[in-house]
């Protein structure tokens, strides 16, 4: 098949197409492929002159417009140039860079690839003079993308994707693709997502248009039709550039701020052929303009710029709305019209919307230049009636391949043109629009659209979660004034735009209001956060933190917004906070602290004693008891007669009467005086009897004593018999005195006396000493033949403690003559002493004073014991009366206790 | 008619006095109770001193020490000496340590020697007495009366020092849920012990009071006697 060359995108086409199928442009007198030359020779080329006249235009400073229109030196004229000058110095469009060049040509070299291939893709329409401003949509319909084609039978699709497909003015019945689109779309899995994103695609536009071209012809008249018989009132007015700027991701105003790309971005291919649940919701006309290549946007965002192109033709009428947004936006988007622009006419209202602009920012009328239709719009839109006036500013751009307008065309042509157009797209009435709608529409779609108008009216449950949060997500597009939710978004209706006589969008818009519901395009979150970085870059960047979280600046998720970053927390380790360690105590609290404090520090503090009675109860009983002791006793003393006979000799005294009477003046007793001097008197009298026995028996005494108070109680006692007797120390008796070691010095003197006791106790002088030999008791004559213990013929151990007793019967017992032991004890030491009476081990035992009174008695001696021995029994008969009388006293207190508790309990 | 010399007299005026301020503790505590009391226990602790020194340190330290006539002596005189010096390094808490050696050989001697004369003197002597007690043959034979008196006397006997012994028995069963409890016929011996135990410290109590009377009424008898001779002195 040979192909020709299509003068304006240069790409090859079949020799059977009239158009390029690439960028619609004709293709009359199209070289060949391989032959050079720019296009032939066509209605645009007559009504633009051929790219020389451009550029000579260009050359000369030549601006659209013209110098004639604008004053120079006005601010328009200042601010055109200005854009000028900077947009054109860019462009490579500019006849100084490039002067062999075409501007549009130019601009496709440095237009980058998705830009091209947008280019390619929606350059045909514009570029046919043929069309009628509501013709400008017959190309889309062709560029059924590949879901369409997918939807499509086989043969269908095949027959699309094919060029040399049937003519296009052929009205055809509603393929049955399009029916299974309309079942498809009844279904509940509707993913609105893939389809919009297959539909914005471009990469396919080479769907034959004629095929698809007289069915978009009405459709596409009638939703003109309805922006032109919508009350001025109701012309949705896009919100101004500066809010829309503002609103716009800061992405898109990256993009925004390139015009020399945004122009060909506008002749992208529009949705107005499709469904609108199809094409996604319209978008403000310079935001569209914006768009990103579709390679770089999600599918969904595809929507909306499809959805911005749609409105191209509407956007022709609409150009009040538009010429107000360009006006105060700026000069960030009027070059990229001003620059390829050649409509004197629209170059005139332009001037005078920047005029405006830069006055109180308002749009006036561009005088005669501007045709009836577009100056009621503005003067509507200056009367600040509809703030969401859609007027997409394609409509003044050149096409797509950038072919400037002709020169020779008046603004009368264009005002002739515009109102046949406006004939022409007449708006029927409602019941008309209606009947043309059933008439054409498939009763599957007039289903869909029925029910689906039903539930959008009723509630927007029906919205869809994703386009629930996409509303969410442009609040401020909404403040702005700006179309804030489409009749697409809202789920309002899903019409199709493109149906003859259906419910286009203009005619939708105006019963349903649209156009208040556009929204701008914002990019949700999640996606914001997947844009490279370059994307982002400046705005974003310097904004930094954002409502969902903080962009991460550094690594490889550099960009990415939502990162957890670890950066801001380790910046903020450090020391922790303090805290408090002070204990918060209420009143009420402290108050009892305090008391309770008061209570323990008061168990501390000494208490006053009480006051004793001067007379106590136990104090006048001791007194009674002292009373009665001392009377009995000292009266009985003082009495001269005596009360009572001694008493009779114990048995346990037999054995010391032989043992005496055994004595001889040879035999030699020793003594040992271990009792205490306190215990003296009851010692006294009970030894007195026996010591006085044993000196009549005129035996040699050796005194000792285990205590150091002992030799002095001997002293004492030879000091009380001595004399009656006429013993002498060292002859009749010997002191041996103190023999230390108590045990073991007993132990000692049990087997070498002379070793244990060296010295004696007598009244020698301290120097005398030093003769040990001479002063040993052992060397004197009352110790003469004594050499061991055994030697000793009677042993009397005077003791008031048992286990003095035991200690001597222990350790001295065994070593003394057998039965020679005799115990004189206290009475208190009787009866731990008496076993050892019992066991042989003494010979005999004199107990206290009643032991000594007995021998005594046996004596026939009147002797201490004797004396004592009336006083001790009174006063022991006193005190067992007493006894006996405080026993009784308590038994009856007890018994009247019990009286008591018995008579209480009755 | 007794004669007092001076010394006499005055030994029974300070007696006297003494003898007064201690029964003064009638009244309760007054100084002249304490007087009295703390100058028996100076005077005790002087007369003891006075008669270890002389009877004990001068001759069984000193006097060998100066007198080299008998090595052994003074040898043994030495180590006394060594040994008493160390026990006094006890009153100084850092020279403490070096009355440990004469205090062990005390200890050690002084253990043994009433271990040795516990057993020795009165663990068999008592118990080979007890046991004797039971030996019929030893009973008074005299007449029927006094052998079964003897008879009951030797059971008493016996049964109170079994008695007496069981009662200073602590092993006992071990019961869950209940104190521990010795067998019943240690039990009950121990109560029969118990008993006699109460009757000895009653006789202990009786001996200590008569002990006590006896002091009080010599005494009183002192007094009165030293009067009744001054009084016929005078008269």
């Amino acid at each position: 098949m040979a192909e020709i060359l299509c003068p304006i995108c240069g790409r090859s086409n079949p020799d059977e197409l009239d158009r390029c199928a690439h960028c619609r442009a004709s293709l009359a007198g199209a070289a060949p492929a391989g032959a050079t030359g720019s296009g032939g020779e066509d209605w645009l080329s007559s009504l633009r002159g051929d790219d020389d006249v451009y550029r000579e235009e260009e050359d000369q400073g030549d601006w659209p417009g013209g110098e004639e229109d604008i004053p120079a030196g006005s601010p328009e004229a200042d601010r055109l140039e200005r854009i000028a000058s900077g947009s054109l110095a860019e462009s490579p469009s500019s006849p100084d860079s490039l002067p062999e060049t075409p501007p549009d040509a130019v601009a496709q070299q440095d237009q980058p690839d998705w830009l091209k291939e947008l280019l390619e893709a929606t350059s045909g329409p514009a570029d046919d003079p043929e069309t009628a401003p509501g013709e400008a949509v017959e190309p889309r319909l062709e560029e059924i993308p590949d879901w369409l084609n997918e939807l499509k039978p086989p043969e269908l699709s095949a027959e699309a994707e094919e060029p040399e497909t049937g003519p296009a003015d052929t009205p055809e019945p509603l393929p049955d693709w399009l029916l299974a689109l309309g079942a498809s779309e009844e279904r509940d899995d509707f993913e609105p997502f893939e389809m919009r994103a297959v539909e914005t695609g471009s990469e396919e536009p080479e769907a034959d248009p004629g095929q698809v071209e007289p069915e978009a012809v009405e459709p596409e008249s009638d939703w003109l039709a309805g922006f032109i018989d919508e009350p001025a009132g109701e012309i949705p007015v896009p919100a101004r550039p500066e809010s829309r700027e503002s609103e716009a991701p800061d992405w898109l105003s990256g993009f925004l701020e390139e015009p020399g790309e945004a122009a060909p971005e506008e002749e992208r291919v529009s949705g107005d052929d499709f469904p609108r649940w199809l094409a996604g919701p319209p978008e403000p006309p310079h935001e569209l303009s914006h768009a990103e290549p579709e390679e770089d946007l999600p599918p969904w965002l595809g929507e909306f710029e499809a959805g911005a192109d749609r409105p191209e033709t509407a956007g022709r009428f609409e150009e009040g709305g538009w010429l107000e947004d360009t006006g105060p936006a700026g000069a960030l988007e009027r070059p990229k019209f001003e620059g390829r622009f050649d409509d004197t006419g629209w170059q005139d209202a332009e001037a005078d919307a920047d005029s405006d602009a830069a006055g109180e920012d308002e749009f006036e009328p561009a005088g005669d230049a501007m045709p009836d239709w577009l100056t009621s719009a503005l003067g509507q839109v200056e009367e600040g009636e509809p703030d969401d006036l859609v007027i997409d500013p394609s409509v003044f751009e050149p096409s797509a391949a950038g072919e400037p307008v002709a020169e020779g065309e008046t603004d009368a042509d264009l005002q002739e043109w515009l109102s046949k157009y406006d004939q022409e797209t007449e708006p029927a009435s409602e019941p008309e629009r209606e009947a043309e709608l059933d008439e054409d529409v498939p009763q599957w779609l007039r289903e869909v659209d029925r029910v689906e108008r039903a539930g959008a009216e009723t509630t927007e449950e029906g919205i869809p979660d994703w386009l629930r949060e996409l509303n969410e997500l442009t609040p401020a597009v909404e403040t702005a004034g700006a179309p804030t939710e489409t009749a697409w978004q809202a789920g309002e209706t899903d019409a199709v735009d493109w149906m003859p006589g259906g419910t286009a969008f203009g005619a939708l818009a105006e019963v349903e209001g649209i156009e208040e519901d556009l929204a701008p395009g914002d990019l949700p979150e999640w996606l914001r956060a997947m844009r490279p970085i370059e994307a982002t870059a400046p705005g974003v960047m310097e904004t930094g933190e954002s409502d969902t979280g903080s962009f991460e600046r550094v690594g490889p998720l550099a960009g990415l917004r939502g990162v957890l970053s670890a950066e801001p927390v380790a910046a903020q380790a450090g020391k922790p906070p303090s805290q408090s360690v002070r204990l918060q105590v209420s009143d009420a609290q402290q108050a009892r602290a305090n008391q309770l404090q008061k209570m323990v520090a008061g168990e501390t503090e000494p208490q006053p004693p009480g006051r004793r009675p001067i007379l106590s109860e136990q104090r006048v009983l001791r007194y009674l008891i002292a009373g009665l002791l001392f009377l009995t006793t000292v009266l009985t003393g003082l009495i001269p007669s005596r009360l009572g006979e001694l008493p009779a000799k114990p048995p346990e005294m037999d054995a010391i009467t032989p043992l005496i009477t055994g004595l001889s003046p040879e035999s030699v007793v020793l003594v040992v005086l271990d009792y205490q001097p306190g215990l003296s008197g009851e010692m006294d009298a009970a030894a007195s009897g026996i010591v006085d026995h044993v000196m009549i028996q005129k035996a040699r005494l050796a005194l000792i004593s285990t205590s150091p108070t002992g030799p002095a109680l001997g002293e004492r006692l030879m000091g009380r018999f001595a004399a009656d007797h006429g013993y002498t120390s060292g002859a009749q008796y010997v002191h041996l005195g103190y023999l230390p070691g108590a045990a073991a010095g007993l132990q000692l003197f049990a087997n070498a006396p002379a070793a244990a006791v060296p010295g004696g106790y007598d009244d020698r002088p301290f120097w005398s000493l030093v003769d040990r030999a001479g002063g040993s008791p052992w060397a004197q004559p009352a110790l003469r033949g004594i050499s061991s213990l055994n030697d000793f013929g009677m042993t009397l151990l005077l003791s008031d403690d048992s286990e003095t007793v035991r200690r001597w019967v222990e350790q001295v017992g065994p070593f003394l003559r057998p039965g020679t032991l005799v115990v004189i004890s206290s009475a208190q030491a009787e009866p731990l002493v008496r076993p050892y009476l019992d066991s042989g081990q003494i010979a005999a035992l004199v107990s206290g004073l009643r032991g000594g009174a007995a021998y005594e008695g046996f004596l026939q001696r009147e002797g201490p014991a004797r004396r004592a021995w009336d006083g001790t029994n009174v006063g022991t008969l006193a005190v067992i009366v007493l006894i006996m009388g405080a026993g009784t006293y308590n038994l009856y207190l007890a018994w009247e206790e019990r009286e008591l508790l018995r008579k209480g309990g009755a | 008619m007794v004669f007092l010399t001076v010394a006499d007299l005055v030994g029974a005026v300070v007696g006297i006095v003494l003898t007064l301020l201690v029964f003064s503790y009638l009244l309760g505590d007054n100084l002249g109770f304490r007087f009295a009391i703390h100058l028996f226990v100076g005077v005790s602790a002087g007369l003891a001193g006075a008669v270890a020194l002389r009877t004990v340190i001068l001759p069984h330290i000193l006097l060998p020490l100066i007198d080299f006539s008998d090595l052994g002596a003074w040898f043994q005189a030495f180590v006394l000496l060594v040994l008493s010096v160390l026990l006094l390094a006890k009153l100084s808490p850092r020279l403490g340590l070096l009355g440990n050696l004469p205090m062990a050989y005390i200890v050690g001697v002084g253990a043994a020697v009433v271990l040795s004369g516990a057993v020795m003197g009165t663990i068999f002597p008592q118990v080979s007495a007890a046991s004797d007690l039971i030996d019929l043959r030893t009973l008074p034979a005299d007449t029927p009366l006094a052998s079964l008196g003897g008879l009951v006397n030797r059971v008493i006997a016996v049964l109170g020092t079994i008695g007496t012994l069981a009662y200073f028995h602590f092993s006992a069963r071990s019961v869950p849920n209940a104190p521990p409890v010795r067998p019943d016929w240690i039990e009950y011996l121990a109560r029969i012990g118990q008993v006699f135990l109460a009757v000895t410290l009653g006789a202990l109590f009786a001996g200590v009071f008569s002990a006590a009377l006896a002091a009080w009424v010599e005494r009183w008898n002192f007094i009165v006697d030293f009067l009744t001779t001054i009084a016929s002195a005078l008269l």
